[in-house]
């Protein structure tokens, strides 16, 4: 790391320091000094636009725009003299004699910087005694947004959204001068699954949602801090409730590790089930043919009734629990705990990508890549993963990285918003992408730059592959390419999609990048290394708490259970007599794993807690309808392990009830004595007894959360290179790389569309 | 053979038979086929460049720099200098000649590109050998078709000849020269909108820094000079420098083309020595005002520079940088603008800040609604309909343009209004009172509710 140079400097009399490159406005900032800005936005490069940040810098002729001109030593500012009041007053009547000031009727109004500054710094009477502007109100830019073009002060924030952060065809100016006008590219509509950024960046309200338009004024919000629920990533956001009762919007709540200040469209505008009238609203048990509502207690009894004959009659192996991935890391503890430890069964399992060879107290150990680490990676390689499409704020961030000077290489399918960044391209088949990091790790083994292979029978294995591959068409290009960057770069990232490895032909895709990665350096580096996109809010959360039948919480030892694709008849019948159900519906994934649907509905007992009524709840034999994460607290462990909390927005809806609630109930009347009943309480009780999340707490995961204290914490040198790590590799047996021809193309836009 | 183009501007008939300066820039005037290349060759065409070549780069750089020739796109920079500021790094470097030329009162890159186009060819190819680049960019004002036109002839004529392309005049120099039009906008004029608008951008005005001696034209080194200094250009390294700088003055060196319109008699470019005076200028060659009228004032170097009353004074000021700075003005793009004594110099005011209104960017916040503010003003004054107080407000709010903007342009737009009320301030004070022109052919009449 480069030293940090000082610059001496004073703002309004008061001596700072600054760093060397920073700017005025940054200066001021580090300093709590307040100075104005429209156009500059702190993500973006500065622009100089707008002059509202005009200050007076000594020995200059000319008031000068803080956020554009560079501090230096002994530079002496005003930011409240008589030519920057002047200068800041001048602007900010420029920018309110077009302005339409309906306020009252603007959803900005409240929270608006125009309207703030107005206040802070302009006259109370105008001067402008000439016609206003009049341009037609809410324009409809596309599906999400609308334009007031009246009140746009041009500062090009949402312009340059687009061309600076998206780095695609976003919102572009019209005409020129005093006409300019923010519009689109003459018949294209703005369509972009990053669109609502520009309504919270835009510092007026000429940019407004239309799912918000007229919803709620500011002051009648409430917001809640919490985490999207809609992917991996966990962006941090905002929900504001109107009077603390129905949710209107999401915004960001800036986390720079996660989502950089920014929401994919998915996210912000994904609230509407929250309040939805599809919700469960109360218990259901079977009569029959038909659920039929029921009270709390009745479907308590009849839950524990049975499970205690079944387990009778059957015996505890004939239970097992499935869960879901949205359920907070305090719900899957407790389910875990109610199963293995008053029920007595180790057949727990969720849906998830497989590990292949990977043994499970490796796993969390080899996946040490991080969002924020993506910047300081200086080759970052796209394995079989469509972060555009499934974790939509990567994309954002790994754009972030190339402008910094990182390269991309891209082995798998077409990511439309990626490929023409990317440096290469392995444009294999999905089910080939093994075999393409089989083939790179081939050909650093024969070039003799690989580290850390120290097993004759892995070299020996390589080069028997090697040879295999050379033989026929020869290595590619494009792995040649590839490997060449991969020799060359200092810190690498790679990122793989969970569900990569269940495609046919990557069966150890997770063991073959852990090997590519120790032959690369990159294994355990902190920051980068392997990076697991996986598939829901909280898919780690259900690996670290252990619901799996191959180990328990953190990854720890335990005798094996059933399996997921066991459990729901995998050998044509399950084995199960009784089976709890957590926010999941594995009915829905009955084809996907090749199962028919019959083996589940032979179960006496099905319990499914749900939000909706799904496939799985239309077979269950009680239904409890739970709480959204909206109205209730807890944690979430996001795709590179961060855990991030929650924290209730509203009340539970009438007749619906928090999932620890309900497991806390059942595990009570199980015969277990509860002591802790808060989501505080669980998670220090994790953190006690899990070894992998020691050292959290509650209280110090704060506003931004904090990663797994084994990402935090990762250092290549203490990494234990485990020997499954130097086992041979089995050689690929259809090495399509090499032939890369219209077959290979159409193979894989093919696979391109069966992932999106 | 096509039909020789008619030479524009037509050549303002002189007062005597021999141009009062030897011809140098504006050498086609009475030579026809000037803009072919073998015309071009027989008066001493491409010796420059042969010159050139057969030096290191950085002894041209000096050759320019010793000459003392300085930019005629408005600011005056030694071209010599800003040479010297490309860094010496390997990868693409670039020129571009700034061909925009949209001032108001200038004209004078137009008539050197349609008559003389190999005159400036020759000196992108000496400025891209000079700094180490194989590629120029001729930037053209989108309206100047014809000129357009005959530059990408020449360049097809002068690669035909060896001249532009690989290996120039068997060297080793390979050059490209791309004539690039632009789409109608002032600010493209800025060299850093330009560039800009090079790239296929809007039309807008970069930060600074980087300059774009460091980073210009994708990012590249680049320089930027207009079309008059590169074709002095061919001149100074065809003669040499000591040779070029006995023109002119001190520090303003050679000779430039003087654009002179408006009410005179006879307007046009004229070649003249850096230095000589105004009343040389417009009364001896240009015949002073027209109809046998007064000069009530004028503008001394496009509409940007403010303007001047004919005081023996200003009028025996010499035409260089520093003199025409001491009464107050600038030299700018040498635009002479006269404004006979029938002139309302309201309207005349008005009609040059709309100028500044209508090609505004946009970009910043001073300029696009404060000039759109100060037209809504001038534009009531004019027509009879000022208040009281509004005098004082137009200065204001100009100075909340002037200074504050992210651009020269901004910083522009209120210089003839600032420097027409120092002048006229009773003519403007009258619009208020009488509401009606004090001055020119609506002087008296009812004017309030007109437009
Ligand atoms: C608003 C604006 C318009 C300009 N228009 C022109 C122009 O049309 N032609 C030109 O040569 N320079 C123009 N300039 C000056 C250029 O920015 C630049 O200084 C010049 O091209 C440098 O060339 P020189 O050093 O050879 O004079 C303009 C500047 C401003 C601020
Ligand atoms: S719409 Fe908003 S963000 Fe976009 S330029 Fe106008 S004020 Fe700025
Ligand atoms: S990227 Fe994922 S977590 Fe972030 S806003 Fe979108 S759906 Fe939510
Ligand atoms: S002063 Fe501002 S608005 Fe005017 S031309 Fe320059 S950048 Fe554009
Ligand atoms: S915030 Fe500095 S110019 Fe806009």
């Amino acid at each position: 790391m480069a030293e940090v140079e000082y610059v001496n400097l004073s703002i309004n009399g008061q001596a700072i320091q600054g760093r060397k490159g920073q700017t005025i406005w940054q200066a001021a900032k580090d300093a709590g000094i307040f100075i104005p800005i429209y156009c500059y936005h702190p993500k973006m490069p500065p622009l100089g636009a707008c002059r509202i940040c005009l200050v007076e810098v000594e020995k200059t002729p000319k008031p000068q725009a803080a956020c554009t001109t560079a501090i230096a030593e002994g530079m002496v500012v005003r930011t409240e003299s008589i030519i920057a009041e002047k200068a800041r007053g001048g602007v900010m009547e420029f920018l309110l004699i077009n302005h339409p000031l309906d306020c009252p009727i603007c959803d900005k109004g409240g929270e608006c910087d125009l309207q703030n500054y107005a206040v802070d710094f302009g006259q109370s009477t105008g001067r402008f005694q000439e016609e206003k502007r009049h341009l037609g109100k809410a324009l409809e830019l596309g599906p999400t947004i609308a334009l007031d073009r009246e009140r746009c002060i041009m500062c090009q924030r949402c312009v340059r959204f687009g061309s600076e952060i998206v780095q695609d065809e976003g919102l572009i100016i019209l005409e020129r001068g005093a006409e300019s006008e923010i519009g689109t590219f003459p018949g294209k509509p703005y369509i972009s699954q990053f669109s609502g950024n520009v309504t919270e960046i835009c510092p007026v309200g000429a940019l407004t949602s239309r799912t918000y338009r007229f919803k709620a004024r500011p002051w009648e919000l409430k917001h809640t801090p919490s985490v999207c629920t809609h992917c991996s990533v966990g962006c941090n956001i905002e929900v504001d409730t109107r009077l603390g009762r129905e949710v209107v919007r999401f915004m960001s709540r800036t986390n720079d590790a996660v989502d950089d200040g920014w929401l994919c469209d998915k996210g912000r505008y994904g609230y509407g089930f929250i309040q939805s009238e599809q919700r469960l609203r109360t218990p259901l048990i079977r009569k029959g043919a038909s659920l039929v509502p029921a009270t709390w207690a009745e479907a308590f009894d009849f839950i524990i009734t049975r499970l205690n004959e079944i387990k009778g009659q059957y015996g505890s192996q004939a239970i097992g629990g499935i869960a879901g991935t949205h359920s907070t890391n305090e719900e899957l503890y407790l389910f875990q705990k109610l199963l293995r430890g008053l029920v007595g069964t180790n057949n727990i399992d969720h849906k998830h990508g497989s590990f292949g060879s990977v043994p499970g107290a490796a796993i969390p150990a080899i996946h040490t890549a991080t969002i924020e680490g993506l910047e300081t990676a200086k080759l970052i390689v796209l394995v079989g993963a469509n972060p555009s499409a499934r974790q939509p704020i990567v994309e954002l961030r790994i754009k972030k990285a190339l402008k910094a000077g990182a390269k991309l290489a891209i082995i798998g399918p077409s990511i439309k918003a990626l490929d023409r960044f990317a440096a290469v391209r392995l444009p294999v088949a999905l089910g080939q992408v093994e075999a393409a990091l089989h083939a790179s790790l081939a050909l650093l083994s024969k070039n003799g730059t690989a580290k850390g292979l120290q097993s004759e029978a892995l070299k020996n294995s390589l080069n028997e592959a090697y040879n295999s591959y050379d033989a026929g068409t020869g290595l590619s290009a494009e792995v040649q390419t590839l490997v060449g960057l991969l020799e060359g770069a200092e810190r690498v990232t790679f990122l793989y999609d969970e569900l990569t490895p269940d495609v046919k032909g990557n069966q150890d895709l997770v063991a073959t990048l852990a090997r590519l990665a120790l032959a690369t350096g990159q294994l355990g580096l902190p920051g980068v290394g392997i990076g697991r996109l996986v598939e829901d809010n909280n898919s780690w959360g259900a690996l670290d708490m252990g619901i799996t039948p191959a180990f328990g919480p953190g990854y720890s030892q335990t005798t094996a259970g059933l399996s997921y694709a066991e459990m729901l008849g995998a050998n044509g019948q399950t084995p199960l007599k009784a089976l709890l159900v957590l926010g999941a519906n594995p009915v829905s994934h009955l084809q996907e794993l090749g199962l028919s649907g019959d083996a589940i509905t032979n179960l006496e007992l099905l319990v499914v807690q749900e939000l909706f009524m799904s496939e799985t709840a239309e077979r269950a034999h009680v239904v409890l309808p739970s709480a959204s994460f909206a109205e209730k607290d807890g944690t979430f462990t996001n795709t590179e392990g961060r855990v991030q909390q929650i924290a209730a927005a509203i009340q539970p809806l009438q007749g619906t009830a928090p999932d620890a609630a309900i497991l806390l109930e059942l595990a009570g009347r199980l015969g277990a004595d509860v002591k802790t009943r808060n989501s505080q309480g669980l998670f220090e009780e994790i953190a006690r007894t899990t070894q992998l999340y020691k050292g959290l707490s509650f209280n110090n995961l704060g506003q931004e959360g904090m990663l797994r204290p084994l990402e935090r914490e990762a250092q290549a040198e203490n990494l234990q290179i485990p020997d499954w790590l130097q086992n041979a590799t089995r050689p690929q047996p259809e090495v399509l790389i090499g032939t890369a021809n219209a077959e290979l193309e159409q193979a894989l836009e093919a696979s391109g569309k069966a992932q999106s | 053979m096509a039909q020789q183009e008619q030479i524009f501007p037509p050549p303002p008939p002189l007062l005597t038979d021999k141009p009062p300066f030897e011809y140098q820039l504006l050498k086609h005037r009475g030579i026809p086929g000037f803009d072919k290349l073998e015309v071009y060759r027989a008066n001493g065409g491409y010796k420059g460049l042969e010159r050139t070549l057969s030096m290191q780069p950085d002894e041209v750089v000096a050759e320019v720099k010793a000459s003392g020739l300085r930019g005629r796109g408005g600011a005056g920079f030694p071209a010599g200098m800003k040479w010297s500021f490309i860094p010496k790094v390997s990868g693409p470097k670039y020129v571009t000649c700034n061909t925009d030329e949209s001032e108001p009162g200038t004209f004078k890159d137009h008539e050197l590109i349609e008559n003389n186009p190999h005159q400036l060819i020759e000196g992108v190819l000496i400025t891209c050998y000079a700094i180490g680049s194989e590629h120029g960019f001729i930037y053209c004002r989108g309206e100047f078709a014809r000129g357009i036109r005959v530059l990408k002839r020449a360049v097809e004529e002068a690669r035909a000849a060896g001249l532009v392309g690989k290996n120039i005049l068997g060297t080793g120099f390979n050059c490209e020269v791309v004539i690039h039009s632009g789409a109608g906008a002032y600010i493209c004029g800025e060299e850093s909108a330009l560039l800009e608008s090079l790239e296929g951008k809007r039309g807008y005005p970069r930060l600074r820094p980087p300059f774009p001696a460091v980073a210009g034209l994708y990012a590249r080194p680049t320089v930027i000079n207009n079309c008059e200094t590169l074709s002095n250009v061919p001149h100074v390294m065809r003669e040499g420098a000591e040779w070029y700088s006995k023109f002119g003055t001190e520090k303003t060196k050679g000779f430039r083309v003087y654009c002179l319109s408006g009410h005179v008699e006879r307007p046009g470019n004229y070649e003249l020595e850096c230095g000589t005076t105004f009343r040389t200028l417009i009364n001896e060659l240009g015949g002073g005002a027209w109809k046998g009228r007064k000069i009530k004032c004028f503008i001394p170097g496009g509409s940007s520079t403010p303007i001047l009353a004919p005081t023996d004074e200003v009028m025996d000021t010499p035409m260089d940088f520093e003199g025409i700075a001491a009464r107050g003005s600038m030299q700018g793009s040498a635009g002479v603008v006269i404004f006979d004594d029938q002139t309302c110099i309201v309207g005349a005011v008005l009609r040059l800040v709309e100028f500044y209104k209508e090609e505004s960017c946009g970009k910043c916040t001073p300029c696009r609604e404060g000039t759109q503010w100060l037209v809504q003003m001038l534009h009531r004054l004019e027509n009879g309909e000022g208040r009281p107080g509004d005098l004082e407000l137009i200065t204001d709010v100009g100075s909340n343009i002037a200074g504050k903007s992210f651009c020269l342009l901004g910083d522009s737009a209120p210089v003839p209004y600032n420097s027409a009320l120092k002048l006229f301030r009773e003519e403007f004070e009258y619009h208020i009172t009488h509401k009606t022109c004090m001055v020119g052919p609506r002087a008296g009449k009812q004017l309030a509710g007109v437009h």
